[in-house]
């Protein structure tokens, strides 16, 4: 296993380099730049583009980046939030954009745990029209109209949540969006969750378990759950990189200060910089949940042995 | 494997629990005591000297204030200044400061705080996008060679005799000056403070004082929520107004933001489109006449038809404002027929300048019959019997551009117009330097109060494709060094030659809109419509 982490870190490491070359080359293909206030003068925007550096060869700005990167400096917003650092843009929104992304996630997992488990083991009709009717609804409808829903609803209508993300209890005001994004998290989880477990309990030793007379709850838990849980941790992985990225249209919605909203900003503003880093920020973060999702899938199921060689 | 189970039930209660626990509705008392009001995108800068956006001045004037200031008549007021005088050839203007003016962390505000404020938005090392305020709309002495690093930020113009007296050196007359240093651009800047900070300065509430009416004690770079609250060393504390707490709520979605106001979470909320269509009639819905200018500009160098004055009139005249500000815009349009709306400016005798729309209804007025009669003539002068043009666009304007379009072709026969709708920051680049049309829509809002700043655009080269006539240039450039009624006749003449020679076709000025909740009171914007007036905006509860 040590050696496999070592292989996936060294090629992770790789594709991030190439990744960051491509988003630079991207950049400068962009029409425009950051700086298309008709109000600068030329030799204004002549300065701006010399004291950032933009003056220089794609190159040289390049390795003129790994060098400050390597350093953990991102440089500077050149026009969203003029000479801010965007480490510091990302230090105030990530962990907003991380924490609403991961209750989405907890809460959706849970239920359509729960549901898709209910539904195999009831196999009731009544219980299966229900599961399809909610989970084709999750799947289907976006979350932004769930989030107009609940905004009419809870917020507007019984006035239980807040309309908006509020600084002063953000516990409180990040309901409404959590419930809007765990929706589709639990029509997924809870499709394949069904599915699995479906036929995990026709399996033998589900049937051999049934005969010896063991309660319903233990065969549950202790089969059913487990060995159905691996193909909905593959599922939970992706659902967890685009959850963290966040939802721009759910944070605008709310005025969620997150990080969803910062690079559709930066993109129309041509914000290079901000751009980069969070792009860069986004492909770390999904090799690193791929990396943690190998893992797990070994300690969920100790068949598989990564790095193959047999166990 | 129950343990297991466990286990994760009991993580999954725990951290529902951890994020329910903090603040459970403790925020709601709190809001409805303070000012609520909507913002539709955050601020780019709380730096005064870097502002160039609107949305970043209304965020900045709430703990900004200056020289001079507009009152809640619109009427231009001394304010950190108690009173200013201008010398005989117009090129040096003295202010005198209030005593006793205090930041909001305690220190003096001096002339030096203004000195200052000048310098740095004129260094080039500030990269300030505003700096045409100061080499353009006026010229102090020297900003243009410092701008562009020629001369050193301290050979600039301005100076502080003491602590109390701070003096601007022109390079020209510039009868405005008082209503031009009233953005918050202008804005005192403590030297000793800024350097404090160093390049974090404006960046938190750590990191900026105040000199107006409320302290800034919640801001983040491109935060969706910014609080102040109420200067205590603020120089106006009038008894009638108790400042409460200001909440600032940046608000994206237009439909969230209405269902926020209905249930008493904003109390002011800025709307357009079809917000404004559906609360028009609505009493709480307020209006504001800005200077905010939609017109369309003409290339008068490299078109041969544009170039001949019979075509310019026809399609002036082809244009029926008034129907399309009423059945297709709707709502937060006027009818415009001439360069300078209402309620903009006050001439010597304190009347508005542009109370007579239909003045240029000659020149400008809808007449289709008219009009075609000088589209025939002019193309009779060209020897053509059909014209093609480009009609360039911002795509956000395509609901005002294409139904001009529809009339232009519809009462010019032989008229083909070719519409070029382009995305926002292309369009502004051929706008702001003339480039590749034929017609363009413009939308102009003045940077100060005074009919020369809606003149500007009209001052082209002659390499350029804008308007370059030489009897404007020199009824502008007399304007200038002209005082009282004298200057008034001129800047009429200024804006008649402008309409008989069809520089540019005027179309339509703004409205700004809020709905106002109950207990609000004091909310108004400068005539310019660029900047709210902060100063008499308070709340009362129940």
């Amino acid at each position: 296993m040590g050696r496999y982490l070592r292989k996936r870190i060294i090629i992770s490491v790789v594709i991030l380099f190439v990744i960051l070359l491509v988003l630079f080359l991207l950049m400068q293909l962009m029409p425009g730049s950051p700086f298309n206030d008709a109000k600068l003068s030329d030799e204004q925007v002549a300065s701006l583009k010399e004291s950032y550096g933009l003056d220089q060869p794609v190159i040289v700005q390049f390795f003129r980046y790994i060098g400050k990167m390597l350093k953990g400096d991102l440089g500077v917003s050149y026009s969203i939030a003029p000479n801010t650092p965007i480490t510091t843009l990302l230090v105030n929104r990530f962990p907003v954009t991380l924490r609403i992304g991961f209750y989405s996630l907890i809460l959706g997992t849970a239920a359509g745990l729960v549901l898709g488990l209910i539904t195999a083991f009831f196999r009731s009709r009544a219980i299966k029209v229900i599961f399809n009717l909610v989970t084709l609804l999750g799947i289907a409808v976006p979350s932004y109209l769930f989030a107009i829903f609940f905004s009419w609803v809870l917020g507007y209508k019984w006035n239980v949540f807040p309309l908006l993300y509020d600084f002063r209890s953000p516990a409180y005001s990040s309901v409404m969006p959590i419930l809007a994004m765990s929706l589709s998290v639990m029509a997924v989880v809870g499709q394949f969750t069904r599915s699995e477990a479906e036929d995990v309990i026709k399996s033998d030793y589900v049937q051999l378990a049934k005969c010896t007379g063991m309660k319903s709850s233990t065969i549950m838990t202790k089969y059913i759950l487990r060995n159905s849980l691996i193909p909905v941790i593959t599922v939970i992985a992706s659902l967890l990189v685009s959850l963290l990225t966040g939802s721009l249209v759910i944070e605008k919605m709310f005025a969620v200060p997150g990080i969803g909203g910062l690079l559709t900003e930066a993109i129309s503003s041509n914000d290079y910089s901000v751009v980069i880093a969070l792009s860069f920020v986004y492909s770390a973060l999904y090799i690193v949940v791929m990396l943690i999702l190998d893992i797990l899938y070994c300690i969920v199921d100790p068949r598989v042995r990564l790095g193959g060689k047999p166990s | 494997m129950k343990r297991f189970g466990k286990k994760l039930s009991l993580m999954i209660a725990a951290a529902f629990a951890m994020m329910l626990l903090p603040g459970c509705g403790a925020d709601s008392a709190e809001r409805a005591k303070e000012l609520n009001m909507r913002i539709s995108t955050p601020p780019t800068t709380i730096d005064a000297q870097l502002v160039a956006d609107t949305m970043s001045s209304t965020v900045v004037r709430f703990f900004t204030s200056t020289l001079y200031e507009y009152n809640l008549n619109r009427e231009l007021v001394p304010a950190l200044a108690e009173s200013s005088e201008v010398s005989d050839d117009g090129l040096t203007v003295t202010y005198h400061l209030r005593e006793g003016l205090q930041w909001s962390n305690g220190s003096p505000i001096t002339a030096d705080d203004f000195v200052y404020s000048f310098e740095r938005l004129v260094d080039p090392a500030t990269k300030s996008g505003a700096v045409y305020l100061v080499t353009d709309c006026c010229l102090i002495a020297n900003a243009v060679k410092i701008s562009k690093g020629e001369l050193p930020v301290s050979e600039l113009g301005v100076s502080a005799p003491d602590k109390l007296t701070f003096v601007i050196d022109l390079e020209k007359p510039c009868p405005y000056i008082n209503s031009l240093i009233s953005v918050c651009t202008f804005a005192p800047c403590s030297r000793e403070f800024v350097n404090s900070c160093g390049s974090s300065y404006a960046t938190s509430p750590e990191t900026v004082i105040s000199c107006g009416p409320y302290v800034l004690d919640r801001y983040e770079p491109l935060a969706s929520q910014i609080h102040l609250s109420p200067n205590e060393k603020y120089y106006d504390r009038s008894d009638d107004i108790t400042r409460t707490g200001v909440n600032l709520q940046v608000i994206g979605d237009a439909q969230q933001a209405i269902m926020c106001y209905e249930t008493g979470m904003l109390d002011i909320l800025g709307v357009s489109g079809e917000l404004a269509d559906l609360a028009e009639g609505d009493d709480h819905l307020m209006k504001f006449s800005t200077a905010q200018i939609y017109r369309i500009d003409i290339n008068h160098n490299s078109n041969r038809f544009t170039q001949n004055l019979n075509i310019r009139r026809a399609i002036a005249k082809s244009i029926d404002r008034e129907s399309i500000a009423t059945n297709v815009i709707r709502s937060g349009y006027t009818a415009l027929e001439r360069v300078i709306p209402k309620y903009f400016y006050t001439d010597a005798n304190g009347i508005d300048f542009a109370a007579d729309q239909q003045l240029y209804a000659e020149q400008m007025g809808y007449d289709p019959e008219k009009a075609a009669e000088y589209w025939q003539e002019g193309l009779k002068e060209l020897g053509e019997s059909s014209a093609s043009l480009d009609f360039v666009y911002s795509a956000s304007q395509a609901k005002i551009a294409e139904p001009i379009a529809r009339q232009l072709e519809t009462n010019l026969s032989g008229l083909e117009l070719k519409l070029i709708p382009l995305p926002d920051k292309e369009w502004l680049r051929r706008v702001s330097v003339g480039d590749k049309y034929d017609i363009i829509m413009d939308s102009w809002v003045p940077d100060y109060i005074d009919p020369t700043a809606l003149f500007t655009t009209c001052l082209g080269s002659g390499d350029d494709n804008m308007y370059a006539g030489s009897e404007f240039r020199e009824l502008y450039d007399k304007s200038l060094s002209a005082s009282g009624a004298e200057r008034d006749k001129i800047l009429d003449q200024a804006e008649k030659q402008l309409m008989d020679d069809v520089a540019l076709i005027p179309l339509f000025s703004g409205e700004r809109q809020y709905i106002v909740g109950d207990g609000v009171s004091g909310l108004q914007v400068t005539p310019t419509g660029v900047e709210m007036i902060i100063t008499g905006l308070k709340k009362e509860v129940g």
